[in-house]
């Protein structure tokens, strides 16, 4: 007869001990198992919540602060250099952050408006009525041609998030890869409204070219060959957007050819630099509006490393879940005025009142585990004072003290199993319940979130990409659910007391001389 | 004959409200296969100190104790427990939330001797030899009297194949009548199966009937025919 089965013959004997400890494992149980469903469901809805999110984490430069610092100094001098030192996100800060496999699609961006040559753009339907504000007198100009009709948007990462959020999605040819960006690559993506209207097709080349008529003839003055300005591009990929101008906007009147979706061209990062580079050594040489100021003096490098600054990087990860990990692998390169922002502030904002509850459950469940551990372990150590004689009469006929506490443990699992299962039928009846009370109370308590209404411009290259939630989406999404993991965490969690529990009484028979409980 | 547990320069003593008291001093016996032995002496000689040295269930502070010839530090005292001797206590010992034939079965499974595969039969046929029917066998050992608890416990102190049975005051509780039937029993032991028993009692009755008895005074063993 081996200690299991003594111990089955124990429990099944001792009937009435054995439902006295089955009804307070049973207590205990129930109570588990609105702890832990409570904490589950909370995470769940976090998790939920986060799944729904795009994966997007922006690294960001400051301005605010910065703003603020250089109001906080005293003397001219020092908020000039303040200003000439103002922090930006360069190519270098964020080299390593880009080659992280966990990273989707990134969008570094730099964005030029330019003209179409030769070919149309197109319209936006507001043409008729529109006041172009480019006119340097303050009077309109009625031919449109006059103002940028494309804008051309340089990326630094072979992906792009618009291509994968359902923005834009790229119907022919290829988008620009790694070699193209750092190769400068004469290459572009542009709409399929843009090709259609022109009849293009890939391997078509399309140029553009900076500053309007008048700038130009006014270069041409000083020697300037028009032909050099112009930039041609090899069409590559065609693309479609679901993006379209918002004619209610209160700006349509002065919204031109460039701020329409459709007439974006998208072109690797360098490209639009070293393009932007040549036109800004023309315009120097050429040009006589005084933008050139002093340019002989800074080195055209630095120029160059200037205009691949920004202030914005958007990542858009493969996962979500990743995104607090992403952060915390790349915190290094946060500074005073660059910061990670992962849309946390609202997602913690809203889900406060999950969080109070899992604090609220992790307390129970601590106090449970302390209150069961003690009384387990306290009718363990009486029921082992009622049983000194048995322990005797075993160590007497050579059974090991290790097999007698194994048996203990057995008798208790037995007890544990069988009531842990009843409170897994009647908790899993009661713990929704009690969980979406307990959420509700969290709520009533909760002060009234008050939205920011922060300006959030739509720019190229100061999008934030964020899902916008509400915390009722997040709220809706707690359900305390029973499911096979939470069964066999009570299970675990039980027979993790019921090993702190028999702790004791071990202790208590390897303490036993056989000698002095069967002869006295 | 041969000598199946000997003991040499047993001592064994205890401090009691500052003094040492010497319960055993330099203890040296051999107890012979196959006879039936009593340990006699007054009340606090030592006698049940002595018999929970020899069955393993407290150790001496000096000497050596032999079973066939062998130290039993060497064979270890759970070993020696298990598979060397079989120990009836006065109160009979037996695991209450067990029935008679568990009982059996508790010892049979514990002991590495070798025991026929049909453990339960064996039980039965074990209990039936003293008198302990199968139906009685298949109660609960609370349910039955304090001689079948007993002639039970004595079963079970066979049940390992064991050839050594230490017995402390086992007719203590029990009437005259019963008394003799448990001597009786351990007379047949000895003649019929060569085991060898050894008793701490202070019965007359069953020191008579023991082929050895041993007087226990002032810590030294007095061989009295």
């Amino acid at each position: 007869m081996n200690y299991i089965r003594r111990a089955w013959l124990y429990v099944t004997r001792k009937l009435s001990k054995s439902i006295l400890l089955g009804l307070t494992f049973f207590a205990i149980g129930n109570l588990v198992l609105i702890g832990l469903g409570i904490t589950q469901a909370a995470s769940n809805a976090k998790t939920m919540t986060r799944l729904s999110m795009k994966a997007v984490v922006n690294l960001n430069v400051d301005y605010q602060k910065h703003s603020a610092y250089i109001d906080s100094l005293e003397s001219e001098e020092e908020k000039n250099a303040a200003y000439e030192n103002s922090p930006v996100i360069g190519i270098d800060t964020v080299k390593d952050v880009l080659k992280d496999k966990r990273i989707k699609a990134a969008n570094y961006l730099s964005s030029r408006q330019t003209f179409s040559l030769g070919f149309d753009s197109v319209l936006i339907g507001n043409e008729e009525f529109r006041e172009d504000s480019f006119n340097p007198n303050g009077a309109s100009i009625e031919n449109s041609y006059l103002q940028p009709n494309f804008m051309l948007i340089g990326n630094l990462y072979p992906e792009m998030i618009e291509f994968h959020d359902g923005t834009c999605t790229l119907v022919e040819g290829r988008f620009f890869n790694q070699n193209d960006i750092e190769n400068a690559n004469l290459v572009a993506v542009i709409s399929k409204d843009v090709a259609d209207i022109n009849g293009f097709t890939l391997g078509d080349k399309i140029s553009f070219r900076a500053g309007t008529e008048e700038i130009i003839q006014s270069m041409e003055l000083n020697g300037l060959k028009r032909d050099d300005l112009n930039r041609e591009f090899e069409i590559i990929g065609i693309y479609t957007t679901i993006e379209e101008v918002d004619m209610t906007s209160v700006r349509i009147a002065y919204i031109t050819g460039s701020e329409n979706p459709k007439n974006n061209v998208y072109v690797p990062l360098i490209t639009l630099i070293e393009g932007e580079l040549v036109q800004y050594e023309l315009f120097n040489q050429y040009g006589n509006s005084g933008m050139g100021t002093n340019v002989n003096e800074i080195p055209l490098e630095d120029i160059k490393q200037q205009m691949l600054n920004t202030s914005k990087v958007n990542i858009l990860l493969d996962d979500p879940l990743k995104i607090e990990s992403f952060m915390d692998d790349y915190k290094n390169i946060e500074t005073e005025y660059i910061y990670f922002d992962a849309n946390n502030k609202q997602f913690d904002q809203f889900s406060r009142p999950l969080d109070n509850l899992t604090y609220f459950a992790d307390v129970i469940l601590l106090i449970i585990s302390i209150t069961a551990i003690f009384i387990i372990t306290l009718i363990t150590a009486l029921t082992l004072k009622s049983r000194e004689f048995e322990i005797g009469v075993l160590l007497s006929l050579g059974v090991s003290r290790i097999k007698i506490v194994l048996q203990f443990f057995v008798e208790l699992l037995i007890i544990l199993l069988v009531s842990f299962t009843c409170a897994v039928v009647t908790g899993s009846m009661v713990a929704g319940k009690v969980g979406q009370q307990v959420l509700e109370n969290q709520v009533a308590i909760e002060p009234e979130i008050v939205q920011e209404e922060n300006f959030k411009p739509n720019w190229v290259g100061y999008k934030e990409y964020f899902t916008e939630i509400t915390q009722e989406d997040m709220l809706s999404r707690y359900k305390v659910i029973i499911n096979p993991i939470l069964i066999l965490q009570i299970y675990l969690f039980g027979i993790g007391i019921v090993f702190i529990s028999i702790l004791v009484p071990t202790y208590m028979i390897m303490k036993l001389s056989p000698k002095r409980i069967m002869l006295s | 004959m041969n000598t199946i547990l000997k003991i040499e320069h047993i001592n064994y003593g205890y401090v009691d409200g500052g003094f040492r008291r010497e319960i055993l001093t330099d203890l040296s016996y051999e107890f012979k296969e196959g006879k039936f032995y009593t340990i006699l002496g007054p009340s606090g000689s030592g006698k049940t100190t002595l018999l929970s040295i020899l069955a393993g269930l407290d150790t001496q502070e000096s000497g050596t104790i032999y079973f066939q010839n062998k130290d039993l530090k060497e064979i270890g005292l759970y070993k020696y427990r298990r598979n060397k001797i079989g120990v009836v206590f006065q109160a009979y010992n037996l695991v209450q939330y067990l029935t008679g034939i568990e009982n059996i079965e508790l010892a049979m499974a514990e002991t590495d001797n070798e025991i026929p595969e049909n453990q339960k039969e064996v039980g039965y046929a074990l209990l039936e030899k003293f008198g302990i029917t199968k139906s009685k066998a298949n109660r609960l050992v609370t349910h039955l009297s304090g001689g079948e608890q007993q002639r039970i416990a004595i079963a079970r102190a066979l049940a390992a194949n064991v050839d050594l049975i230490f017995a402390d005051e086992p007719t203590g509780n029990l009437d005259t009548a019963t008394e003799r039937e448990i001597i009786q029993i351990f007379r047949m032991l000895t003649e019929k199966f060569n085991k060898t028993v050894i008793v701490v009692t202070h019965s007359n009755e069953v020191s008579k009937l023991s082929d050895y008895r041993v007087f226990l005074q002032e810590g030294k063993l007095i061989d009295i025919g």
